[in-house]
């Protein structure tokens, strides 16, 4: 209001656009008042670009309010919009596809679950994209224009409320949407990773200290048989450089000498690294047990460690280790225990044997199961009788 | 019948009900992936197909009505088993020539009983030599004439060079076990980490199957041998539209043979399973003579072979070879 004359009354309620009215008075006094009058009428022309009212125009519409953050008009020129009146944006216009795509669409969630069926949901996909494929249908039900379609979304799909939001959580905390409660406190993890980089030329932090690494430790017998021996020596060099007794030093000291095998096998156990060769060769022979049954991206892996270990020297190294290499296929028991869907066949063949006029496939549908199946319980306990009386 | 464990035997025979193959889902991935890792680089040698049977139990738990298959004049599996006097000879006759314990074993005795005959089905991993050894590095289309019991769409599905398959049959049951089990094999492929191939299936006979022209590299099927073996009693089974052996020879097979020189490439492969029968003696020589007489050269005869034929006395079981007839056009 510093444009304004003191001797003309503003009130509240005037508009800026009324306030900022050139009077000849004031354009005497304050030609700044001058620029913004001007500065608002430009914008008021702009307004009229932006916000014209193609009403006759065809899809998308939205409200706009004073508020809004789409349009970049001064609040000065707001009130000189109808609230009420509503935009009709062209289909093209890259604000008008940013609000089609902050609204619900069908396609888009049909296009989600598609997915979901088309490998997702029978675990050929990772965990990760089945946590995505989740996520991105939470996030396209929550948009405006759907009501209650995740619920919906899920019975779809076939997932359960619990899995569908923990698969949720889980993928926020990957994005860092959330913070991960159960992840282990970063000034370790700082801690952990300022080891790692010691020992590959000066880098920062060189000068400091090291951190004291955990203690090993023997079991106290062993420790103690060292100690033991240990002593013995020092009586000994002591005798020796006194001039003393040495040969009952010595004598002692072979008593309680420790054999340099029995010192290879005290060392081995304070070895950080186990045989990691060994260890890999046991765990691909339990994968190979199971390679039927493994996710695609484990048998990728899987191959992969094969092809590092090379056949050879896979086989070779499991004969070295004396590992008798388990049978590809452990032979199944086809005994007494085992009786190869005959409960089931048998189910089926006394609803055939009721209802006789059913086709394969009439029984395959009220018996959840295929006409293979069916076919195959009528040649185990029907036809036979048929083809024998015949 | 004349001992009391015979008796027994029959008793828990009859009640398990007839020995048809039935796999669950996890053992037909175990079958599947013993196929896919079999290492078939010798089953061809010196002009001999040798036989290994990965892969069958998976193409049979497809087709339970193959055992109700009739051959020639000869009793079937199915109705040796529904006898009470034939099943009890031929558990004494399987005893007699070793053990007789397992579901293998019982259907093997009711197989090969005296009068009995059952179908056999191509072995996968001899189709899936064969495919290695006349389709191009590159991978090409196969046609399989008479699909059958999807022995070779197995064998199809676990060469890698084959990028499509082909099958045409007329029987319905055949037909449906060979689509489920190419709507099952096929996802389990993929998800064992294996590329699977197109697999496309007609229920129609070759005879009336006009694929499109240049379009396959391989055609090999193993056709029904002039009415020996019946599959159903379906109007479109080449035996009852073609009855005689001439007519099945000069109307089916040409007709068939046409065909396949439509759609195979100039330089494909016709390979043809094909045998004399009692009913038919000289339908190998006489296809032979028809092939060669309608623009096809001869290029390569193999020796397939099948299974032990059971030694009487002291003589010692032998193998049974049925050739197979390679072909190329002139």
């Amino acid at each position: 209001m510093e444009n304004v004359p003191d001797n003309q009354s503003c009130t509240a309620s005037q508009t800026l656009t009324e306030s900022a009215r050139v009077h000849s008075p004031c354009e005497n006094l304050d030609p700044d008042a001058a620029k913004t009058a001007f500065e608002e009428k430009v914008l008021h022309g702009l307004a009229d670009q932006v916000v014209h009212n193609v009403t006759a125009s065809d899809d998308e519409t939205a409200d706009v309010t004073p508020d809004s953050d789409d349009l970049p008009l001064p609040r000065s020129i707001l009130p000189a919009i109808d609230q009420k009146k509503r935009i009709t944006r062209k289909s093209g216009d890259s604000v008008a596809i940013s609000m089609q795509e902050k609204r619900f669409s069908q396609a888009r969630l049909d296009q989600l679950c598609d997915r979901w069926d088309n490998g997702a949901e029978v675990f050929w996909a990772s965990y990760q994209e089945r946590c995505e494929i989740v996520y991105e249908i939470q996030k396209e039900t929550a948009k405006p224009g759907s009501n209650g379609e995740f619920s919906a979304a899920l019975r779809r799909i076939g997932l359960a409320n619990s899995t569908a939001y923990d698969m949720i959580k889980r993928h926020r905390i990957r994005l860092g949407e959330i913070p991960d409660l159960d992840a282990p406190d970063s000034r370790d993890v700082v801690e952990e990773n300022s080891h790692a980089t010691t020992g590959a030329g000066p880098e920062e932090r060189d000068d400091l200290p090291e951190p004291n690494p955990r203690p090993l430790r023997l079991d106290p017998r062993k420790q103690a048989t060292l100690v033991q021996a240990q002593l013995a020596i020092n009586n000994l060099v002591a005798a020796l450089k006194n001039g003393g007794d040495w040969q009952s030093a010595l004598a002692e000291y072979e008593k309680v000498a420790v054999a340099p095998a029995m010192l290879d096998s005290f060392a081995n156990t304070l070895r950080l690294e186990p045989d990691w060769k060994s260890l890999l060769v046991q765990f691909m022979d339990v994968l190979e047990q199971h390679g039927d049954r493994l996710p695609l991206p484990v048998l990728i892996g899987k191959r992969a460690i094969e092809t590092m270990l090379g056949s050879g020297a896979y086989k070779n190294s499991v004969s070295s280790l004396g590992i008798e290499a388990p049978p590809k296929y452990p032979p199944r028991s086809v005994g007494p225990e085992c009786t190869g869907c005959e409960v089931m066949h048998r189910g089926i063949a006394s609803r055939a044997e009721a209802h006789p006029e059913w086709t394969d496939q009439q029984l395959a549908e009220a018996c959840g199961c295929s006409p293979i199946i069916v076919r195959q319980t009528k040649t185990r306990f029907l036809a036979w009788r048929q083809e024998g009386a015949a | 019948m004349s001992t009391s464990s015979s008796t027994f035997d029959f008793a828990k025979v009859r009640a398990a009900g007839f020995p048809i193959f039935s796999l669950q889902r996890d053992k037909k991935r175990r079958e599947l992936l013993k196929l896919l890792r079999y290492d078939r680089t010798r089953i061809i040698t010196d002009g001999v197909v040798r036989q290994a049977m990965h892969g069958l139990p998976l193409a049979w738990h497809y087709q339970p009505h193959a055992w109700s298959v009739q051959c020639g004049d000869m009793d079937t599996p199915l109705k040796v088993f529904g006898d009470d006097n034939l099943l009890c000879g031929a558990l004494e006759n399987r005893k007699k020539m070793g053990k007789c314990n397992t579901e293998s074993d019982l259907r093997k005795a009711l197989s090969i009983y005296s009068g009995t005959q059952s179908v056999s089905n191509f072995r996968p991993t001899a189709a899936a030599a064969l495919y290695d050894r006349y389709l191009p590095d590159s991978g090409g289309a196969v046609w399989d004439m008479s699909a059958g019991f999807g022995g070779r769409m197995l064998g199809a599905l676990s060469c890698s060079r084959v990028t499509k398959y082909i099958g045409t049959d007329p029987a319905t049951l055949t037909m449906d076990g060979l689509r489920e089990m190419r709507d099952e094999m096929l996802p389990m492929m993929e998800h064992l980490g294996y590329h699977a191939p197109e697999v496309e299936l007609h229920k129609i006979g070759s005879e009336d199957f006009v694929p499109p022209t240049d379009s396959l590299d391989v055609c090999m099927s193993s056709p029904p041998y002039s009415g020996h073996e019946r599959y159903s009693d379906e109007p479109t089974q080449s035996y009852i539209k073609f009855p005689t052996n001439d007519e099945w020879l000069q109307g089916y097979m040409r007709m068939t043979l046409n065909n396949c020189r439509i759609g195979l490439k100039r330089d494909g492969f016709l390979v043809i399973n094909i045998a004399g029968v009692k009913r038919y003696p000289a339908l190998h020589e006489d296809f032979v003579a028809l092939a060669v007489a309608n623009g096809w050269r001869l290029v390569e005869t193999l020796q397939l072979t099948l299974s032990k034929i059971p030694g009487s006395g002291k003589q010692e079981a032998s193998y049974k070879y049925e050739p197979i007839y390679v072909f190329q056009r002139k």
